[in-house]
């Protein structure tokens, strides 16, 4: 899927940053619960922030914002997803909140995403 | 609120199994209990699940002169048995065969929502899909093609905007016609659709496992079921621990047929290390991401190419709320100025009840004289019980502006994020983020607060919840310190009173911290949060959330403290001949017993006593107790105080008052959560303990430094 050097947990995942999950290193129901909550493998997720004492962080998938603890996003490997450009600027714009801007690289963005999802198997 | 007024009416109806059943299932903050506000109006009913302490509400729908029960399902995620609203809400499902449910599916975050509903589809269960916050969408500018929708998961997808009840009368009158359709129909015969296909395709390994357990299961039924079969195949694979109770019917069948239970599982399990051998992953792995797979890509063929998911000033509003600096000033301002609006703006609506018990008291006196009732009996309604009662009811309006400003701040969006900056606080005693808002509550009453801990997923993180929020310090003890501050520390008052909730909130987390070292860690504890968009409060939601919360201590109000309030009363006044509240009175004997006990705490008097035994009934009986106990010998109950108390033994005291037992309602309500009475009496002996001590050590440090 990616190059092993590549990989890091979502915790130490560089902020505002698109990437892949790779893998869910726990078991029982915190897998379950992570899962449910739509974190499975394959899924684009970024790390939006961090409460302001460092942890829970924010995070952004499946159109939808969680907050999770450190330790609970430690159990999740990813890999950055490859063209960090486009979605790196979609969610900067998002964060900023300044909807007009890169109006045109959003809508690009967002489309990638849900085309990488949808065959990431032959990523 | 005429809505919430007519709730209490004990409309205990019981499921009259005529009527055809309509359920509400959804995604927690996708609207629905909005939405079942909306449909069911005031003729709603709230109760539990039997067996358990989840909430279960009821509705009449009435339409044309058609009837139908409405079913408010807990808001979940996923149909798992991971948790005890996923467990509920499946069985009522799968055990009392709905004749519709209604899904309620978030337009603004579909791909999410939709994870549910495929789960919902799986299970062949009549469907009607309310696709709520529609002008949420629209104005995020999501265009979302609501007959493709539709046309993909083959069922009636109808848009609504449940807040403002638009789309809630096609909803329902959509809902009405496929229950009566289906009602009274065999299980087998209730459809969703015409063309029964499999609504997701998991690959072939997994659809061979799915169709070789199929086949045992159909065997089993000696009927096709429709596809319920393949559900019930899928479940097994992905290996639910708890097992719906007609699964278990089915084993027995298989049994009764010559397969054994034992085969079938046998085969499940080697289904699953098939599975587990062919494609090296878990079989429940492969298909939760097989139904957020199937979810993304219909959540991207019905988005319209045009739509610009362009997120909301939700993100411009969390980079202040959420900003390094700036995030922790303004959780406390919010938390300072919510307790501001509590005390300032209740105290003139507080007195204006005082004056109009007072008021009632006189014209019920005057009326039971006029006609001729016996002076006693007059006393015992006009003294013991209104006054009793108005002296408790005086705590509504802090209490229901408190939950008022919880329920704003929740319906904004505001109380996720709270949660999530107070996690880490919380996480350093054992506690979790989402136990915040417990807490907060129980600054209003504690039996919302221990109620209010049933959102909190793991079973452990709520055991230690419930038994540490007797020491917020509830609404109910804070006229004790106001009118012992007020007569010993004058204008050092406000903050000898701030000094005992912030002891409370301490002992609450030294309590936690201590908890946590000895219950055994739950697996299963997560913090895995939401945060949804900032809404703006709608004002019927707001109002009657505040209700529900507020009215646990209204009925207190009405019940406990009634019988109490006549009890103290009684004991108060008898035996004949002896004045009221004397040392000779049946009270002042129990009183002069007990009062030992709480000498060395500097309060050792009979009246103290007997005020602290009525504080178990409700914290608000102590000041009353106090009233009618000193009322006999003195005309102002601060010139009594003053002449019984020091400063010391009256900080000692309300000491004790912060800390021992909670009152009679917490302590039932502690009981009926935890399902426990050990860990009740726990909760009783260990604040009792700790409070006597507390006491004492005040008392005895402040003698040995002086401040006698």
């Amino acid at each position: 899927m990616s190059d092993a050097r590549h990989l890091f947990s979502l915790d130490t995942a560089p902020p505002q940053t698109q990437n892949t999950i790779v893998s869910i290193n726990c078991q029982g129901p915190v897998r379950r619960r992570l899962m449910d909550m739509g974190l499975t493998p394959g899924t684009q997720v970024a790390v939006e922030g961090a409460a302001p004492l460092g942890d829970p962080i924010i995070v952004w998938a499946r159109g939808c914002r969680l907050a999770l603890r450190c330790g609970e996003a430690a159990q999740i490997t990813v890999a950055p997803t490859m063209d960090i450009t486009e979605s790196s600027k979609w969610l900067e714009s998002c964060s900023s909140g300044r909807k007009h801007r890169h109006r045109q690289g959003q809508r690009g963005g967002g489309r990638r995403r849900r085309r990488q999802r949808g065959n990431r198997g032959s990523m | 609120m005429p809505n919430a007024a007519a709730n209490t009416t004990a409309d205990t109806t019981p499921v009259v199994a005529t009527l055809p059943v309509i359920a509400i299932a959804g995604n927690p903050n996708s609207g629905k209990t909005a939405l079942f506000n909306a449909i069911t109006g005031a003729r709603q009913h709230v109760g539990n699940w039997p067996g358990v302490t989840v909430e279960r509400k009821e509705g009449l729908i009435k339409r044309d002169g058609n009837e139908a029960l409405l079913v408010d399902l807990p808001g979940t995620y996923a149909f798992g048995s991971r948790a005890l609203d996923e467990t509920i809400a499946r069985d009522f499902i799968v055990n009392e065969n709905p004749d519709v449910v209604i899904n309620v599916v978030d337009s603004t975050h579909l791909e999410r929502n939709l994870y549910l509903t495929l789960q919902l589809l799986e299970m062949d269960v009549p469907v009607i899909i309310a696709l709520n916050m529609y002008d949420e969408a629209n104005s995020l500018n999501l265009q979302i093609d609501v007959e493709k929708l539709s046309e993909l998961l083959e069922v009636e997808v109808i848009p609504t905007v449940a807040v403002d009840g638009k789309g809630v009368d096609k909803l329902v009158c959509s809902a009405m016609r496929i229950a009566h359709a289906n009602q009274g129909r065999k299980e087998q015969l209730k459809t969703r659709i015409a063309k029964r296909t499999p609504i997701i395709d998991y690959g072939k390994t997994i659809e061979a496992e799915i169709a070789l357990l199929g086949k045992h299961l159909v065997d089993a039924y000696e009927s096709n079921q429709g596809l319920y079969w393949r559900w019930q195949a899928i479940k097994l694979l992905e290996a639910d621990i708890a097992i719906p109770k007609k699964f278990e019917s089915v084993i027995d069948i298989s049994a009764a047929r010559g397969k054994t239970a034992h085969d079938l599982k046998a085969e499940v399990a080697e289904a699953r290390a098939r599975i587990r051998q062919v494609s090296g992953a878990e079989a429940i792995d492969l298909i939760t991401e097989a139904r957020y797979s199937h979810a993304a890509r219909i959540a991207e063929a019905v988005i319209g190419q045009d739509s610009d998911p362009a997120k909301s000033s939700s993100y411009a509003i969390d980079r202040i709320v959420l900003n390094p600096w700036l995030a922790y000033p303004i959780f406390f301002g919010v938390i300072w100025v919510m307790f501001k609006i509590t005390f300032t703006l209740s105290e003139p609506i507080a007195e204006w009840f005082v004056t109009l018990f007072d008021m009632f008291g006189s014209i019920v006196r005057g009326i039971l004289m006029g006609i001729g009732v016996p002076l006693l009996l007059v006393d015992f309604l006009v003294d013991g019980i209104i006054s009793g009662v108005g002296a408790v009811l005086e705590f509504a309006p802090p209490i229901f502006l408190l939950f008022l400003v919880i329920s704003i701040l929740e319906d904004i969006g505001y109380m996720a994020r709270a949660a999530l900056l107070s996690d880490r606080l919380m996480r350093a005693v054992g506690l979790h983020g989402k136990a915040f808002i417990p807490m907060i509550l129980g600054f209003g009453c504690n039996v919302t607060g221990i109620l209010a801990t049933r959102s909190l997923d793991s079973p452990r993180d709520r055991l230690i919840s419930i038994l540490i929020n007797p020491l917020i310090s509830c609404a109910g003890r804070l006229p004790v310190y106001v009118l012992f501050a007020t007569a010993f520390f004058k204008e050092k008052r406000s903050l000898v009173v701030f000094s005992l909730y912030a002891m409370g909130v301490l002992l609450a987390a030294l309590a936690a911290k201590i908890l946590s070292l000895f219950i055994e860690p739950d697996a299963s504890s997560t913090f895995v949060l939401e945060l949804p968009p900032y809404r703006m409060p709608r004002i019927s939601a707001v109002l009657t959330h505040t209700w529900e919360r507020g009215k646990e201590f209204l009925h207190k109000a009405g019940t406990v403290i009634l019988l109490a309030v006549a009890i103290v009363w009684i004991l108060a006044n008898m035996p004949p001949g002896t004045g009221p509240g004397s040392p000779e009175s049946f009270i002042g004997r129990i009183g002069t017993a007990i009062a030992p006990v709480f000498k060395p705490a500097g309060f050792g008097t009979w009246e103290a006593a007997v005020a602290l035994m009525f504080g178990v009934v409700a914290k608000e009986l102590i000041i009353g107790t106090l009233g009618v106990l000193y009322s006999a010998s003195d005309a102002s109950l601060t010139l009594a105080i003053q002449g019984a108390w020091t400063p010391l033994s009256a900080y000692a005291f309300m000491m004790m008052v912060l800390v021992y037992v909670p009152c009679v309602a917490t302590i039932a309500s502690i009981r009926r959560e935890t399902g426990s009475w050990q860990w009740t009496t726990l909760a009783v002996a260990y604040t009792l303990v700790l409070g006597w001590i507390l006491a004492v050590l005040v008392y005895q440090i402040g003698m040995l430094i002086g401040l006698g």
